[in-house]
């Protein structure tokens, strides 16, 4: 045997050696990791039947919301039948005082009218010229003319007052549609964590823990390759409701949020403020190419005025190139008062 | 002047329409989506003025604006865009499809009353 073959036996052994070394060090490791994964699977199998008993209550949760959906639109028609009513008789009482107030003011002009012809009779010297004074006395006092178009007037300008009231109060109930497609959002999402969850529950038990991995791979893969479509979300509660999960940005834009961002907005539009912001974002937009090219054609070209429809912004070149922050700027909700610019 | 109110929710085409009744005008339709909406179109006839709702089952108040400027009979109809939906890329699509004008929800009568007037004004400009 040569010195060399005995020196690559030696080297060969002491590998050997080490490998054995290591495995004595990591045998005890992977005996650990098997009783973790023994013990995990009774684990998994308590979780899976956990989440199949809370599945149960889940039927339930949809069924509350339904009802919350249904009584809240049931209040707000009943308010609505109110409100319609309280503006319908406002109108009548406001026509009737002005009817009134017309009556008034013609009879006022035959009392004048009978007035003057009175003293007409007197200054000719007619014999009856004592009795003709008491009646003209009797007539001056019956001046109730002022008071009653005040009194008539005040009703009119009340009633105006309740009817603009009740559409106030109508045009507040708007939060009844808002806060509908909130909680079909909700519903919604409650029912697709329900329907997921099922289906990995029974994967669980049908295919294994490995499968069920795999597939919720490609499942997550799929959804995030999916195109977005123009078609509503809907969800079923009382009757089909459509909704918009950001409807709630809606809402608090609204009322007085809505009003403070409006004059924060005047107040910078004075200070020219605005227009130097509304100058920026149409020079990044023109740098950017497609959107900026569909913003200023059809702000360009009104609606009205507009023969051809232009290509969607995802279809136009150019429109991937648009940059984060102009992706997350057309995230933004955006003020009535920005919408009136793009219109005007 | 009579109107088409295109909304699912049943309280908004009531506010809309005593919106409108208090703003005088009193020829209303309703329809519940795109779909009624456009067999609405079809079926009363004269229909001056479309105010839709985005978000509907069936058909959007965005597809419902597509059908009816590719409509032969309907595509210069004025349409009024009232939706919750407030996105700058919202509104993009909005006037993609070519809508008039567009309100986010909740609005005020006053910008209805400001819409609509701006809207007739330059339909009779263009006149």
């Amino acid at each position: 045997m040569k010195e060399l073959d005995i020196v690559s036996l030696l080297k060969k052994t002491e590998e050997l050696r080490a490998l054995f070394v290591l495995g004595q060090r990591v045998i005890p490791f992977l005996e650990e990791i098997f009783l973790f994964i023994q013990e995990l699977t009774p684990q998994l199998a308590k979780i899976s039947r956990s989440i199949e008993e809370n599945l149960q209550n889940i039927p339930n949760a949809s069924k509350q919301l339904e009802q919350v959906t249904k009584a809240t639109e049931m209040a707000t028609t009943e308010i609505l039948n109110t409100l319609e009513g309280i503006t319908y008789k406002a109108s009548v009482i406001q026509a009737n005082a002005r009817e009134i107030q017309a009556l008034i003011d013609r009879q006022e002009a035959s009392r004048k009218q009978v007035i003057y012809r009175i003293q007409r009779l007197i200054d000719e010297g007619n014999p009856a010229a004592d009795e003709l004074r008491e009646i003209k006395t009797v007539l001056q006092r019956m001046d109730v003319h002022t008071q009653v178009q005040k009194a008539t007037e005040e009703a009119a300008n009340l009633m105006e007052s309740i009817s603009n009231d009740a559409t106030q109060i109508m045009m507040t109930l708007q939060v009844q549609d808002i806060t509908a497609q909130q909680l079909a959002a909700v519903n919604h999402l409650i029912e697709e964590t329900q329907k997921q969850l099922r289906s990995i529950v029974e994967r669980f038990y049908t295919r294994g823990l490995d499968k069920l991995l795999d597939d919720l791979d490609v499942e997550v893969r799929q959804k995030s390759e999916q195109q977005p479509t123009e078609k509503a979300k809907v969800t079923k509660l009382h009757r089909e409701i459509a909704f918009d999960e950001e409807a709630i940005v809606g809402l608090e834009e609204g009322g007085k949020h809505r009003q403070q961002m409006v004059e924060e907005l005047m107040e910078q539009f004075e200070r020219g403020g605005l227009s130097e912001a509304a100058s920026t974002e149409s020079k990044e937009e023109a740098s950017s190419g497609a959107e900026s090219d569909q913003t200023q054609a059809a702000s360009a070209q009104p609606a009205e005025s507009q023969t051809t429809e232009a290509p969607p912004v995802s279809e136009q070149p150019g429109s991937e190139s648009s940059s984060p922050s102009q992706e997350d700027d057309a995230k933004k909700p955006i003020a009535q008062d920005d919408i009136n610019a793009l219109f005007d | 002047m009579r109107f088409l109110v295109v909304d699912d929710s049943p309280t908004m085409r009531r506010i809309v329409i005593n919106a409108l009744r208090s703003f005088g005008y009193d020829d209303i339709v309703e329809a519940a989506d795109g779909q009624e909406a456009l067999q609405k179109l079809e079926s009363e006839g004269n229909i001056d003025f479309v105010i839709t709702d985005w978000n509907m089952p069936n058909m959007t108040g965005l597809e419902l604006t597509k059908a009816i400027r590719s409509h032969p009979k309907f595509s210069n109809l004025p349409i009024l865009m009232v939706t919750t939906r407030g996105l700058k890329e919202d509104i993009l699509q909005a006037l993609q499809a070519r809508v008039n004008n567009y309100i986010v929800k909740p609005f005020t009568p006053n910008i209805l009353k400001e819409k609509i007037e701006k809207i007739l004004a330059k339909l009779q400009a263009q006149a």
